[in-house]
């Protein structure tokens, strides 16, 4: 709890998209999730395994709860951007693009010194096996010769050829990697380079300064946590007072459509614990039928969990909670 | 190393047979984010190094891991100092992986790989200025000599880091992408669930309403694949040559008077009161409740349908010379039998005309109500009503329950739920430019979202056609579920 109460000075940005709010700083997403202990979840694809769909990057995305209960206690405050984007003058696009031909030739020149060294590595490797490989047939070829000499009573002449024939070849190989690295001279203007896209506009600038130009001149608003649209109606009131509850007694929340509830309550991080309730809302005075309750606590047990009914008193606001643990049918 | 994952591969193996019913919790909690990424650092061999790194005992280590895997939320509670301990080096080390997973979000491709789009304003799309790579052979919509690509799909190939966008002639980040949804008006989990079916492989193409070209090519295939889906049944369906279909034929009437033009003797079924033409489903509009003075002036409340509420429905019509048996004769029988009347509550038809005619100036539900011809016995199946069975019997059109455009027309969240996207199955074969009928269509909603009703249901059946699917799908977060709404015929 330490940790929050360093947080509260500066409160983190998230911006806002269609009422949707999104964190894009990779510092501020883990000091979101580790700190503060707000779940959210990740909808960006990694690096190494863009086609996976379970396990995502930036850009981090919050549930209407989270944003508003980190509005509430001042951790966050929402930024939005406008839809319009300045257009760069002539000049600044110049030094732009100039700019980034210059960065692709040092990643190009880069690439084939990294290029060059790992050839020569390989072809050395493969030089050598060569080599190693003609020496062992030529060994074995000597050994049949001198055998079939043997028998057919030896002439010393031929020896002294084959002799010959190694210096030779040895002589052609010493031209051979003369030749080879002549050839490497020329393949150092192979054109190809990484064209980068930037997650979050500041990492864009930071590696293209000359952008910060126009895309620092985007109007960036503050919207006031009164004018955040969540939550909107009764029912989303007392779902957030359960949510504000929960977290404040220690428990991590995440959504609960995976099981029927409206939320997931865990004990300890998720990383660590998996949920021990599976939280439905209902109003104070709302009935509902045994049936419900039978059907929700049997999908509870199946999944190791329990089900916890919450809601608030309208008198007095504070939260109750019901749990309802299955002990088996006849 | 290879030893040791022998090792927690037998051990995983040994607990699932162990617990039968554990077994099942497993499968589920494996989906948690924190197993995700075990899996992820196992094949990047991460683990294994900090492993090394900073500790001797490794044994002790991966077998802890493993019964987190398992995922006892119990055993947290009998908490020694050691597990704690444990727990904390744990998380330290999943945070630490989280921070690798975070600092991977970065995106680039080979320039023989990457692709151009430019922002077009007017038509708040991208226009694909080049093409690499094989993304955009079911991607994209070809207008003139110019492909363009909704915001999804340019979304969807930035994250994949293979298409750079550009606006005014500068590169976009995905934030400055990510803003122009709002422009598009595309909500963020429409994208989340586009990009989710994207990832799986489908093929995914923007749904165009009914007015446009498409829906002509549908309705050919759709009667195709009811025939096919009818051959599997006992059901017979008749052939234009069939004798027995020019006998029979149905007779659609409207909730007004004036009826259609098929037969003008049979004008006066209109007027035919019964179970059998109820509304299957009453709304609570439909229903009139009036006080009544009778003559011994006691006032008696009567809750009725309004018949001119009645939505329209369909009855066969058995032409009596070419199927060789008058039913005149079953009408002199019952008619000879006032048994048989009071039972099964029929009046006589020259009866009804009366009625009718008194009704025309003075409405008195009380009096249509009592006599009415009812077709269905009351006991048979007090819940069918004449469509329901004839729906049911499939052996000519009726209209079906999804079908009824009267309730299509009703929806409570008209804008809410509208079909988003035709869906093709992954795999070969698909055109863009003649991708052919669509394997499902998907409407997108969110979790907080009312409940699509009925109405909308139905409207949104009709609008896809009956070989078509339609998936629900509710987004919540990162998380989507697919429903399926159909009418069972054969319960």
């Amino acid at each position: 709890m330490q940790d929050i109460a360093d947080t509260t000075n500066t409160p983190i940005d998230i911006f806002i998209v269609n009422n949707e709010c999104l964190v894009w700083d990779e510092q501020d997403i883990f000091k979101i999730r580790t700190q503060l202990k707000l779940i959210g979840t990740l909808i960006g694809s990694l690096e190494d395994l863009k086609n996976l769909s379970t396990l995502n990057s930036i850009p981090f995305y919050l549930s209407p709860y989270e944003v508003r209960l980190g509005l509430d206690k001042g951790w966050f405050r929402i930024i939005d951007e406008s839809k319009s984007y300045p257009i760069p003058t002539k000049e600044s696009l110049n030094t732009f693009v100039s700019k980034r031909d210059d960065r692709i030739k040092q990643q190009i020149q880069q690439n084939s010194i990294e290029r060059l060294k790992k050839q020569q590595e390989f072809q050395n490797e493969d030089k050598q096996k060569e080599q190693k490989e003609k020496k062992l047939k030529k060994l074995q070829l000597k050994k049949q010769k001198q055998e079939e000499l043997n028998s057919n009573s030896s002439n010393n002449n031929i020896s002294d050829k084959d002799k010959e024939e190694e210096q030779e070849e040895i002589k052609q190989d010493s031209n051979d990697n003369n030749n080879n690295k002549k050839q490497k001279t020329t393949h150092v203007e192979y054109i190809n380079y990484n064209i980068p896209i930037y997650t979050s506009t500041r990492e864009a600038i930071e590696n293209e300064p000359e952008s910060k130009e126009w895309r620092d001149q985007r109007e960036k608003k503050v919207i006031n946590s009164n004018e955040y649209y969540f939550p909107n109606n009764e029912v989303e009131k007392i779902k957030y007072k359960v949510f504000r509850d929960l977290y404040e007694k220690g428990y991590c929340l995440t959504s609960g459509l995976k099981f029927g509830g409206t939320f997931l309550a865990y004990k300890g991080d998720p990383f660590l614990y998996h949920a021990a309730y599976i939280v439905i809302i209902k109003q104070y005075d709302q009935e509902f039928q045994s049936l419900e309750l039978i059907k929700s606590a049997r999908l509870a047990v199946n999944v190791n969990k329990n089900i916890l009914f919450a809601s608030i008193d309208p008198t007095t606001n504070d939260a109750y909670y019901i749990i309802a643990e299955w002990k088996g049918v006849t | 190393m290879n030893q040791q994952e022998i090792i927690n591969k037998k051990k995983r193996d040994s607990s699932n047979s162990n617990g039968d019913s554990n077994s099942n919790d497993n499968d589920i909690e494996e989906e948690d984010e924190s197993s995700e990424f075990r899996k992820y650092f196992k094949r990047q061999d991460f683990l294994k190094k900090r492993f090394e790194k900073e500790n001797t005992s490794k044994h002790d280590k991966d077998t802890d891991n493993d019964n987190n895997g398992n995922g006892d939320g119990d055993d947290s509670n009998d908490n020694d100092d050691d597990t704690q301990h444990h727990n904390q080096e744990k998380l330290s080390l999943i945070n630490d992986q989280y921070r690798m997973i975070l600092q991977n979000h970065k995106k680039s491709s080979s320039k023989n790989q990457i692709s151009m789009a430019h922002w077009v304003e007017k038509e708040k799309k991208f226009n694909v200025t080049l093409r690499k790579g094989k993304y955009f052979e079911s991607m994209g919509h070809q207008v003139g000599s110019n492909l363009y690509i909704f915001i999804e799909e340019a979304l969807f190939l930035q994250d994949l880091g293979t298409l750079e966008l550009y606006m005014n002639q500068v590169p976009l980040s995905i934030q400055e992408a990510f803003k122009l949804l709002e422009v598009c008006e595309l909500p963020l989990y429409k994208y989340i669930a586009y990009s989710y079916l994207k990832k799986m492989g489908y093929h995914i193409i923007r749904y165009k309403s009914i007015n446009e070209n498409t829906t002509n090519k549908n309705n050919s295939n759709n009667s195709n694949a009811m025939s096919k889906y009818l051959d599997n049944f006992n059901f017979k369906l008749l052939n234009n040559n069939d004798p027995w279909y020019k006998s029979i034929s149905t007779k659609t009437f409207n909730n007004s008077d004036s009826s259609n033009s098929n037969s003008n003797s049979n004008q006066n079924n209109d007027s035919i009161i019964s179970r059998a033409y109820h509304p299957e489903i009453i709304e609570f509009n439909d229903i009139r409740i009036e006080k009544l003075k009778e003559r011994n002036l006691n006032t008696t409340t009567v809750v009725y349908l309004d018949r001119h509420q009645y939505p329209q429905y369909s009855r066969p019509i058995i032409d009596n010379q070419t199927v060789g048996y008058s039913f005149d004769r079953i009408e002199r029988f019952i008619r000879s039998n006032k048994n048989i009347n009071d039972k099964y509550n029929i009046i006589d038809p020259s009866e009804k005309k009366e009625v009718n005619n008194n009704n025309n100036d003075n409405i008195n539900p009380n009096k249509k109500y009592k006599k009415s011809i009812v077709y269905l016995p009351e006991e048979i199946n007090s819940n069918s009503t004449f469509t329901s069975v004839a729906r049911k019997l499939q052996i000519f059109n009726t209209q079906s329950l999804l079908k009824d455009t009267r309730y299509q027309s009703r929806s409570i969240h008209d804008q809410q739920y509208r079909i988003d996207y035709n869906i093709y199955k992954p795999g070969g074969g698909f055109k863009k430019s003649n991708p052919g009928p669509p394997d499902m269509r998907v409407t997108i909603s969110r979790f907080e979202d009312p409940v699509p009703s009925l109405s909308v249901i139905s409207r949104l059946t009709q609008e896809s056609g009956n070989s078509i699917p339609i998936e629900f799908c509710t987004v919540n977060q990162k998380d989507v579920a697919f429903l399926q709404f159909k009418e069972n015929l054969f319960v």
